[in-house]
């Protein structure tokens, strides 16, 4: 029996030429076309991950999309994106206005998550930054109109610390008190409570992006 | 002509469907799917996903990789891509698609086996280079997984169009030519000990294994130089050929024959030249895992009053004292038509201006640092 | 008087418009093109006591917006969030619209005539063979004051039973008796100005923030405008007022009764007094002590004239001599240290000092003796009616105050503080009503606890509920809820939507609902509010008022109604007023009412309201240069009572170690069965949660949201716990609220009540909690 290499009829030049560099070409443009296409991680806009969740960019490719993390939570807050998240499609995210975060003192989706998309580092429930809760619209706000509402204050899982009441005089009255929502960028986890149980049609307080908060300013 | 090992393999393919439906049935045993699962709490992960996050999200958990070990070691010692053949339910649905096909008669082009090296290539680059995980996203596999675990059945579309490429234009394509898990496996079990054994005194070059072999490409060597056998890493290891050989010239061998395999299929320098190409690849990999996809850690400059702006639309603070009774006209007075540098208002309408925009803290105001340095 | 419906429509839509420059948020280009069409009516918040004025905005038949009215002297425009979402919950999707008659275990749709015709049969039936003690009616506190008083004169003057219960029975009864005890007239001296005007407030384990919102607001600001005005939140649990409030003192369940006597024994010690005020109006009493608790059926207790024994002021000195701070602390939880400084902020001339309280004091086994006990504190002290330093009892339904109480729809009442047992009240009432003195029973009718618990012991035949839900309410209810199911009396029950009580009922009205028809609401600081109907009910559904005469027809009553259909309103309004006139009760003509956004009473001859009573400063039954003169009470002179310390009814021990309190929160009322029936709320608060203190959640394995269980000796729920949340009890008590239509809670609740006011005590009772 000989010794001879090109038992599948190609030569190695033939191979080199049609089988190795035609695909390596193909190979090298379609990642190149990829990363201009495909640069927009999270251009798509904020999307609400469960607690302990990697920076946005990283997290995509951090995350295997196994559904772990939805299986193990208890409340069904966590769901797998369809085919509408384009890139993020198959990851894991809370949609607050139906079923928020409510953060689990023992954190189950955290354990259940393999591979560290969600940080394993992470084990007190005020650490967890999956966003920080911004009042929108100010002027619908009907505690800010002097309403007693304070729904997201009341039901807020930090009440007093991530949500806080900041009371002034109604000058329109002259005697009832506006109790106005504060929320504390540096305390607030972005568990969606507060905009799951807005009480409006579009809810005036969201879950958005976390700054890093500017420790000697509030964005009143 | 038996269908025993077709049997075990069918009922295989179904357990590992039954399993991933079973947390719908409120049971525990098993979690996740094939990306990443527990089992009777043994946790199991891809290794070739597990590849893929460290490269693009640059983590690294030690039980992760431990689970993906575990798996890699099982599909290594089972050999080639035995995880197309056994376990993966997108093997089954096109295995059956394949049925189809060839009774119609259709779509008889193929499509060389290697593809699938570059196509797991070019994933594992683009994930490097975006940290978009791009087989994730595409991953028919996931997206069967997920349309019997969470019901998200829209995007079984992308499998339907799989499955119409293969009927109708080019066989078994995906699993083939194209799937970069399927190039993963083969890459990863090239030198398994469990694989195919030929005996050639006792083949009557009947073919038949060729037909029913999904990769035949890989009987050929042993076919017609009589080598002792299988080595490719394409092989399904289905056992389809065992099966449906009449003369029991195929069989399970274990061990890898070394010398058979320098004899026949390749050259030592070739050989050599492959182990430092893949070591190479290997290398660029672990190379790019170190290095932060290109876009991903990418962190605007913080402009706390552009992102205020931007994010809350809250309306701007006040910057000067006012005092309680001062309201809407007093306001106006200024700010109607921007007299004194004032702003002029959009809205001179409104009159209740400090139900929106409160005083901010004047003095703190100037005690913050310049715009654009924060820290 | 001319003035129409048209015109006020046409005023209110000036007001309106008002409003709409006002209000941050109305965009003046959308509201107007969203306004178009729209008539603006007003009327009282259909919710809790606080009486907030709203605009109901009507199109096409149909209640397009509610918003508070800038006009309205309660809440200028504003209002809390149930008030905002008002008229949704008249708009549930299961309103009733038909009568329902039960055949078997089913309901039946029926007409009106059938339906009134059977309860007329078996009122009759059950008449005949038990006499007229053997039906009942129940009622509410959010009956309108038509509502009241044509129930008050139907069973009261026409069938010729005293049994006749509000609902009010449950949150204001101990409030009342104590009014009646002390000053002789019932309702407060003060008013709503006294928030805006006091320097100093003490809370008696009233969480205002979350049940009386508005006012909250309002005397926060008080605070926020006035930065020296102290709120001192004296409390069982740490709440949302506690947060606001200066300072919070912890207090065991019913510790009140010992904290206050050690803070009048200082207040004695050290001659912190006003031995002025004391010398011209006070007179002390001692009542009857080791009193029970309602625990037996049939349980007779009263305080006449013989068991009261009157003391001089060296025997109440001397006798409150053994409450020292160190027994009160002992008792209270309450460190003496700061029982002595409570002394002495109440007796701080240099402040003006305002109590304020509500269930916690009132829903209380000894809820009268509290009552007394504060205005005690005012009447030593001399800190009484005077503009921004009153003792205020806050109510929680929108008429309590207008039906229950001024129109006396309670058992032993009779219109403007008149009771059935005395034989002139009678008289006057007969006069008035003009029937037989002799048909207006002397008996003093069957009080709400006896009321349910005669239908288990089958001595109560038919019961007609109107407005309210008390097979969710009342306490111990499974026991009340097994004697209805049992079938054991005829029940009929007027409702909007089906509750817990119209699953046991017999037959099911459906009722007009708040501007479904014309009403008057007294809320707590004697405000009388009317409102003209703007929609039509649903459906088949009527009014209570024309339920209960078209009842009284058949019963032959009909002539006790002769009012025409045009003038249904006013006449009977002029025929009640008639009561209040000249008893220092006075009201005004029915027309004044429909121009302002309530007047409070007593109406002084020049058609004004009176903001302070019985001071020559505002109210005109006080000539002046008399000061302040208590003119209701006899000889002019009010009781200090001598109130000692009494045990609960059941206390924490070691198979049940917890207490166990019940409460509101802001987002629902009462059953839940308005608020439950907004999407809004619903979605703010879903369902109840029991709230466990931290540590003693930890010492159990409890972790926030847990299912846990809460059993007590009269049954179990499972509710998820909350821990850190809005609330928190203190350590060994836990709490829950009772608007979860879902959850029977008021079956832990023991069904004590205080022996003189009848009221039950939903505050006290105890539990063990275990992780479901």
């Amino acid at each position: 029996m000989s010794a001879e290499p090109t038992y599948t009829g190609i030569t190695r030049r033939q191979f080199l030429k049609g089988g190795a560099i035609t695909p390596i070409a193909f190979m090298l443009a379609g990642s190149g076309v990829a990363t201009v296409y495909l640069r927009p991680a999270d251009a798509q806009g904020f999307t609400l991950r469960p607690p302990g969740a990697i920076a946005a960019k990283r997290f995509l490719s951090a995350c295997i999309r196994c559904g772990k993390c939805a299986q193990a939570c208890p409340y069904r807050s966590i769901r797998m994106a369809g085919g509408e998240a384009g890139i993020g499609i198959g990851t894991p995210l809370i949609t607050p206005r139906e079923m928020p975060c409510y953060l689990c003192s023992d954190l189950p989706c955290i354990k259940a998550c393999p591979s560290g998309a969600l940080d394993k580092e992470l084990k007190e429930i005020e650490k967890i930054r999956m966003g920080t809760a911004v009042i929108i619209d100010r002027e619908s706000c009907l505690s800010i109109r002097g309403l007693r509402c304070e729904v997201c204050y009341r039901q807020c899982p930090l009440i007093d610390k991530a949500i806080t009441i900041e009371p002034r005089h109604n000058t329109r009255t002259g005697e009832h008190t506006i109790m106005e929502p504060v929320v504390h960028k540096e305390k607030c986890v972005g568990c969606g409570i507060c905009e799951n149980s807005c009480v409006l049609p579009k809810p005036v307080i969201v879950v958005q992006k976390s700054v890093e908060t500017q420790k000697d300013s509030y964005e009143f | 002509m038996s269908s025993k090992w077709w049997i075990i393999r069918l009922s295989v393919q179904l357990t590992i469907l039954a399993l991933i439906a079973s947390p719908l049935l409120g049971m525990t045993f098993f979690q996740g799917n094939l990306a990443a699962a527990d089992l009777f709490g043994v946790p199991l992960a891809d290794p070739r996903a597990f590849m893929q996050a460290l490269i693009g999200g640059n983590v690294f958990v030690l039980s992760y990789l431990g689970s993906a070990l575990l798996v890699a070691t099982f599909y290594f010692i089972l050999g080639g891509r035995s995880f197309c053949g056994w376990i993966c339910p997108v093997g089954l649905i096109t295995e059956l698609g394949d049925k189809l096909r060839s009774r119609l008669g259709s779509g008889e082009a193929i499509m060389p086996l290697t593809a699938n090296r570059y196509t797991l290539g070019l994933v594992l680059l683009v994930v490097a280079a975006t940290g978009v995980p791009l087989f994730e996203v595409f991953s028919p596999i996931g997206i069967v997984s997920r349309a019997i675990t969470f019901a998200s059945f829209m995007p079984l579309l992308l499998l339907a169009a799989i499955l119409l490429v293969e009927i109708a234009v080019a066989r078994r394509v995906w699993c083939r030519s194209l799937c970069p898990l399927g190039g993963f496996y083969s890459i990863l079990a090239r030198f398994s000990p469990v694989r195919i054994g030929f005996i050639e005194s006792r083949c009557t070059h009947c073919d038949d294994c060729l037909c029913v072999c999904p990769v035949e490409e890989v009987l050929l060597p042993s076919l017609k130089q009589g080598a002792e056998q299988i080595f490719s890493g394409d092989c399904n290891r289905c056992l389809a050929c065992i099966d449906c050989c009449p003369a029991k010239a195929l069989k399970i061998s274990l061990f890898y024959k070394k010398r058979c395999a320098e004899n026949i299929f390749v050259s030592r320098r070739l050989l050599m030249k492959r182990i430092a190409n893949s070591m190479l690849l290997l290398s660029a990999v672990v190379l790019l895992a170190f290095i932060p996809p290109a876009f991903a850690d990418e962190q605007p400059e913080l402009d706390l009053a552009a992102d205020a702006k931007k994010s809350s639309g809250n309306p701007p603070a006040i910057p000067h004292a006012v005092k309680p009774e001062q309201d809407g006209e007093a306001c106006n007075s200024c700010h109607r038509t921007g007299v004194k540098n004032a702003q002029p208002t959009t809205h001179p309408d409104r009159l209740n201006c400090t139900s929106c925009h409160v005083q901010g803290e004047v003095k703190k105001a100037k005690k913050a640092a310049p715009k654009g340095k924060i820290k | 008087m001319g003035l129409t419906r048209r015109d006020f429509i046409k005023a209110s839509a000036a007001a309106a418009a008002f409003a709409a420059v006002g209000v941050p948020v109305v965009r003046p280009k959308d509201a107007q093109a969203a306004e178009a069409g729209i008539t603006w009516g007003k009327a009282p918040c259909r919710y809790c006591g606080v009486g907030c004025c709203v605009l109901v905005g009507v199109k096409g038949g149909k209640i397009v917006a509610t918003k508070g009215d800038p006009a309205g002297p309660v809440n200028k425009g504003l209002n809390c969030i149930k008030g905002y979402f008002l008229s949704k919950a008249l708009y549930g999707k299961d309103r009733l619209t038909t009568p329902l008659i039960r055949k078997g275990n089913k309901m039946v749709e029926a007409s009106w005539d059938e339906a009134l015709d059977l309860i007329a049969s078996k009122y009759k039936e059950a008449i005949a063979a038990h006499g007229p003690d053997s039906v009942a009616m129940y009622g509410s506190g959010q009956w309108t004051i038509h509502e009241g008083y044509t129930a008050s004169k139907l069973m009261k003057g026409g069938i010729g039973t005293n049994n006749l219960e509000p609902n009010a029975r449950l949150c204001m009864a101990s409030a009342v008796v104590a009014f009646m005890n002390t000053f002789g007239s019932d309702e407060p001296m003060g008013c709503y100005d006294d928030l805006d005007l006091g320097d100093t407030y003490i809370l008696w384990g009233a969480n205002m923030a979350e049940a009386h919102p508005v006012l909250f607001s309002r005397l926060i600001d008080n605070k926020l405008k006035h930065p020296g005005v102290k709120l001192i939140d004296v409390a069982t649990r740490k709440t949302r007022t506690t947060k606001m409030a200066d300072e919070y003192i912890a207090m065991k369940p019913q510790g009140d009764l010992a904290a206050i006597n050690a803070i009048i024994h200082v207040i004695l010690r050290d001659k912190l007094y006003d031995e002025a005020f004391i010398k011209q109006h006070v007179s002390f009493k001692r009542g009857k002590e080791n009193a029970p608790y309602g625990l037996k059926d049939k349980e007779v207790f009263n305080e006449t004239p013989a068991d009261i024994k009157n003391l001089t002021f060296d025997e109440y000195k001397e006798l409150m001599k053994q409450f020292t701070p160190q027994w009160g602390e002992k008792l209270s939880g309450i460190p003496a240290k700061k029982i002595e400084e409570l002394a002495r902020i109440y007796s701080d001339k240099s402040r003006k000092v305002n109590s304020l309280w509500t269930m916690g004091v009132n829903q209380h086994s000894r809820g009268v003796w509290v009552n007394n006990l504060i205005y005690n504190l005012h009447l030593l002290t001399g800190k009484i009616c005077k503009p921004g330093e009153n003792p205020l009892s806050l109510t929680g339904q929108p008429s309590a105050c207008g039906t229950a109480r001024e129109v006396g729809t309670f058992a032993h009442r009779l219109p403007a503080d008149m009771v059935v047992m005395n034989e002139a009240h009678r008289k006057k009432t007969a006069g008035i009503w003009g029937i037989d003195p002799a048909k207006i029973s002397a008996k003093v009718g069957l009080h709400t606890m006896e009321m349910f618990r005669a239908i288990d012991r089958n001595e109560l035949k038919c019961v007609w509920i109107q407005c309210t839900n008390p097979f969710q309410s009342l306490p111990n209810v499974s026991r009340l809820r097994k004697a209805a199911e049992a079938r054991k009396a005829f029940i009929v029950v007027s409702d909007i939507y089906p509750t817990k009580s119209t699953e046991v009922a017999d037959v099911i009205l459906p009722s007009a609902s708040w501007v479904e028809k014309e009403g008057v609401y007294g809320n707590t600081e004697r405000r009388t509010q009317q409102w003209f109907k703007m929609i039509e009910p649903p459906g088949k559904a009527k009014e209570d008022t024309w339920q209960m005469i078209e009842f009284a027809k058949r019963m032959g009553l009909g002539h006790l109604f002769p009012y025409s259909e045009k003038g249904f309103y006013k006449e009977m309004w002029e025929e009640y007023r008639q009561f209040t006139i000249g008893v220092g009760k006075d009201l005004a003509p029915y027309e004044a009412y429909a121009k302002v956004r309530g007047m409070r009473w007593p109406i002084k001859p020049d058609g004004k309201e009176t903001r302070w009573r019985y001071t020559e400063a505002d109210d005109t039954n006080v000539k002046t240069g008399e000061g302040i003169k208590f003119y209701k009470a006899p000889g002019n002179k009010v009781n200090v009572w001598f109130r000692p310390y009494e045990p609960p009814a059941e206390s924490p021990d070691k198979e049940y170690p917890f207490w166990f309190c019940t409460g509101r929160l802001l987002e629902h009322w009462h059953t839940g069965t308005m608020t439950g029936r907004v999407p809004e709320l619903k979605r703010a608060v879903s369902g109840a949660t029991i709230e466990i203190h931290p540590e003693d959640a930890k010492q159990m394995g409890i972790k926030n949201r847990d299912m846990v269980r809460i059993t007590s000796r009269r049954g179990s729920v499972v509710l998820p716990a909350e821990i850190n949340g809005r609330s928190t009890p203190e350590k060994g008590s836990v709490f829950t609220t009772f608007f979860d239509e879902t959850k029977l809670i008021n079956e832990l609740c023991i069904d004590a009540f205080d022996p003189l006011s009848k009221e039950p005590d939903f505050k006290k009772c105890a539990v063990k909690v275990k992780k479901a």
